[in-house]
């Protein structure tokens, strides 16, 4: 045997060694109509994700041994893609310590059947960024994109890297896309949603979609773009501040509309309960609005 | 009966797919599409996908009659299902206006231009000048491309907070 083979065969046998090291780190969330999803047992509960999971009331946890047993939402967030259940008796995996991803690493994406045996996918950690927030509104400690391709039914698994450490959690993200929700992320909202259901955080009520100033009006608003109202939370503080769909948001608290990321920043956990102060155009004219924020009502 | 009038005879009932935000939005809808005599279905089965955004039952059956008739609002592709995304800093692109969108939105209702320039108290003029930028903001050729590729702007640019 040539080495190039050799040294190719003792690759793949370690990768079969990774895989079965990882015995139990995924399991299977099924529901009554036997879809399923991937998932990785979390001090005694489950973690997956979040949009690949309906509102039903019933779910049935299946792990690699094959037992199931009955697990109800304990708490779910789509600003991070996290949901957790809580299983009848609790699901127990291996301890597996967290890594941290570099670019160019090997990652295991690993899955379950629907019968709680394993899947496996492998590729390299693709890109490394800084935090960022989804469209949900939700802080993600670091953008990990992995060179993967994912089945539905294997999102909410565990990513490792080449030692055997954990990186985090697999999300399907924008189309051909694999993300991984880190570890970090997971060991702050997880307790949240045990706890609490829901991630505290500043919310408006309100679904907005950028818009181009018309020219007359730029010069009043003191921008070029702003955020057109499109929709409206029944009873949410948008609706209760007196917004109207068709308004234009011009900035919250003073921070301009335009960069989403400071807006993000401003409502976060500490911006509950406080008023701010919203500057629209309604009509032609600059108005200006006092909002109570309050969190987003449990789904 | 020719190939043609039996196709014809297919699209007056429409099996018609609904998008809304919630399930009493969809049941307000289904319950006009069923007076309307067309048939509730899912999505993959559908003649036509009814977004949420027809906001009167004049609108919604204003866009069935057109799609039964085979014109513009037949067969809107639906935004597909785009995972779990990164909220952009800034929006990319050119955006549309104010007026552009209520332009767009009475386009995807299946109105014409005599009925937007109405319906918006704006001048024939105006409607086709707005609809030519659209036109060219979307890099869209035909009313039916624009609404197609207006509803994936606002699935790609819509964010809730």
């Amino acid at each position: 045997m040539s080495t190039a083979a050799h040294s190719i065969s003792h690759l793949a046998r370690a990768l079969e060694a990774q895989v079965t090291a990882a015995q139990g780190l995924a399991v299977a969330v099924r529901n009554a109509s036997h879809r399923h999803i991937s998932a990785i047992p979390w001090r005694g509960a489950v973690v997956t994700s979040e949009q690949a999971v309906g509102d039903r009331d019933e779910y049935e946890v299946v792990t690699a041994s094959g037992a199931t047993t009955r697990a109800r939402i304990a708490g779910r967030d789509p600003g991070t893609n996290l949901l957790v259940l809580k299983p009848d008796s609790a699901v127990d995996g291996p301890t597996i310590p967290p890594a941290s991803a570099r670019v160019g690493g090997l990652a295991l994406a690993l899955g379950s059947t629907a019968e709680g045996a394993p899947t496996a996918r492998m590729g390299l950690i693709n890109a490394v960024g800084p935090q960022w927030y989804s469209r949900a509104g939700g802080r993600i400690e670091q953008r990990i994109a992995l060179d993967i391709r994912l089945g539905r039914t294997e999102e909410g698994g565990p990513v490792l890297d080449s030692d055997g450490g954990l990186l985090g959690m697999s999300t399907l993200g924008p189309p051909g896309v694999v993300l991984v929700i880190p570890v970090a992320t997971l060991d702050r909202v997880v307790p949240q949603l045990l706890s609490d259901g829901q991630v505290a955080r500043g919310w408006l009520g309100l679904g907005l979609q950028p818009v181009s100033i018309p020219e007359p009006l730029r010069e009043a608003a003191g921008e070029t773009t702003g955020m057109m109202v499109m929709s409206i939370a029944a009873g949410g503080p948008g609706a209760v501040a007196g917004v109207t769909a068709g308004d234009i948001l011009l900035t919250l608290d003073g921070a301009s509309m335009r960069g989403m990321r400071r807006v993000l920043a401003q409502l976060d956990d500490a911006s509950v309960g406080r008023t701010l102060a919203l500057r629209l155009i309604r009509g032609g004219e600059v108005v200006s609005l006092d909002l109570l924020i309050t969190t987003r009502p449990r789904q | 009966m020719s190939a043609l009038m039996a196709k014809r005879k297919l699209a007056n009932v429409l099996r018609v797919a609904i998008v809304a935000p919630d399930g009493a939005r969809h049941d307000e809808i289904a319950a006009i599409v069923a007076h309307a005599g067309h048939a509730v279905v899912d999505e993959n089965s559908a003649d036509i996908v009814l977004l949420d955004g027809a906001t009167s039952a004049e609108q919604i059956e204003a866009a069935l009659h057109a799609a039964a008739g085979g014109s513009a609002a037949r067969a809107v592709p639906e935004p597909r299902s785009r995972g779990f995304e990164e909220l952009a800093d800034r929006a990319a692109g050119v955006l549309l206006t104010p007026r552009e969108l209520d332009v767009l939105a009475a386009i995807s209702a299946g109105q014409s231009n005599k009925a937007i320039a109405r319906q918006l108290g704006i001048s024939l003029h105006t409607v086709k000048f707005h609809i030519e930028s659209l036109f060219r903001k979307l890099g869209a050729r035909t009313r039916a491309e624009a609404v197609a590729k207006g509803l994936e702007r606002r699935a790609g640019e819509t964010v809730e907070l």
